[in-house]
């Protein structure tokens, strides 16, 4: 399991994300969730994800995480 | 009164174990956000469970809704922030119940984690109340303690009552289907003003001055993780105003007393805590 994947299922463990095009959709996260996300990420990867990137866009898939941590310089 | 249907109010985590637990009780449920949240769960669940959901913004439609209802309903307020009406308070026809995070009286109104650190309280907790007129002050159902965790923010701490209102309305579910609306009137003698969504602790400035514990509690009440809860705290050094941008705060039982202040950098030290603030301009220094 990647550890992107790991931090998703850590935040709740009882979804499937890996089989999710859309996570909002699929309704396997909310906002607190992405808040618990984002603080994960900034700790796990030392980067610091700014409040104006908590959007839907940026978490609607692993994708979407995946592009949102290259920006800050993360390859997961 | 015997409910027939069940009614949720609300957008978040809560709502949707509100639903789910609703859904396992009868078939008539349905579901009402009162505002938009593009980063919601419920519509899916809704979906999933077969609940009827519907967003709603348009406060008269809902009073109006809400007022019409001629079933005995169960309605749950599952931190929903539409206060409802006078008339709709009246409305024999419905029971309702509010979900408050806080053990109430305590912190009425707006964002109460956020006043419960603030307040550097040890012990919050979460209440469920019949609704009254006024706000955060009707008979209560239930109320819950919670631990406040030493460095908990705000964003953690309104999660954890989130969790714990979702498991105590599984409690307090066949009570109220049943049609038993026991409650216990709150302490009206410590009942404060309820706290508007508009009021931020401290006027949203943070004081160098103040002893370590207080500038943390400070932080942390603020701290919703990104979300735009609260503007940035402002911070005055002689005459320059400074927004707090990033800021950590660790245990250490051997810090000692000191403040350091070379701007971005401040680093405060004392009562066992490291505190490290990383200082902004303000939004007019950057634009010149």
């Amino acid at each position: 399991m990647t550890k992107l994947l790991e931090i998703l299922t850590e935040i709740r463990p009882e979804s499937s994300f890996s089989e999710s095009h859309d996570f909002l959709d699929d309704g396997l996260l909310d906002s607190f969730d992405i808040v618990m996300l984002v603080s994960s990420l900034d700790k796990t990867f030392g980067i610091s994800i700014e409040g104006i990137e908590i959007v839907p866009e940026n978490f609607r898939n692993l994708e979407a995480i995946r592009a949102l941590l290259r920006k800050h310089g993360v390859e997961t | 009164m015997l409910c027939e249907q069940i009614v949720i109010i609300g957008t978040g985590p809560l709502a949707c174990e509100c639903v789910a637990a609703a859904r396992a009780t009868t078939p008539r449920v349905s579901c009402i956000a009162p505002e938009e949240q593009s980063m919601s769960r419920l519509p899916a669940i809704c979906r999933r469970l077969g609940v009827e959901y519907r967003c709603e913004t348009d406060r008269a439609a809902l009073g109006r809704y809400f007022e019409a209802i001629r079933t005995p309903t169960l309605v749950v307020s599952a931190y929903n922030a539409y206060i409802f009406p006078e008339a709709v308070v009246e409305n024999r026809n419905l029971l309702l119940v509010n979900f408050h995070n806080s053990l109430l009286p305590r912190h009425r109104g707006r964002n109460a984690p956020t006043w419960s650190i603030f307040a550097e309280d040890s012990e919050t907790g979460v209440t469920w109340h019949l609704v009254q007129s006024s706000v955060d002050a009707g008979d209560v159902v239930m109320r819950t303690p919670l631990v406040v965790a030493p460095l908990v923010t705000a964003v953690e701490l309104t999660r954890q009552t989130l969790d714990l209102g979702g498991q105590t309305f599984k409690t307090i579910l066949p009570r109220l289907w049943s049609g038993d609306d026991q409650a216990v009137p709150q302490a009206v003698e410590t009942r404060s003003r309820p706290h508007k969504s508009t009021d931020i602790p401290n006027g949203g400035v943070l004081d160098l001055t103040w002893e370590p514990h207080r500038i943390s509690a400070l932080l942390r009440s603020v701290d919703y993780g990104g979300l735009p809860v609260f503007p940035p705290l402002k911070v005055f050094l002689h005459t320059t105003e400074y927004r707090v941008g990033r800021y950590s705060i660790a245990a250490d039982p051997a810090a000692p007393h000191r403040v350091t202040v070379d701007p971005p950098d401040v680093e405060i030290l004392g009562d066992g805590l490291v505190i490290r603030l990383i200082l902004a301009g303000t939004n007019e220094q950057e634009a010149r």
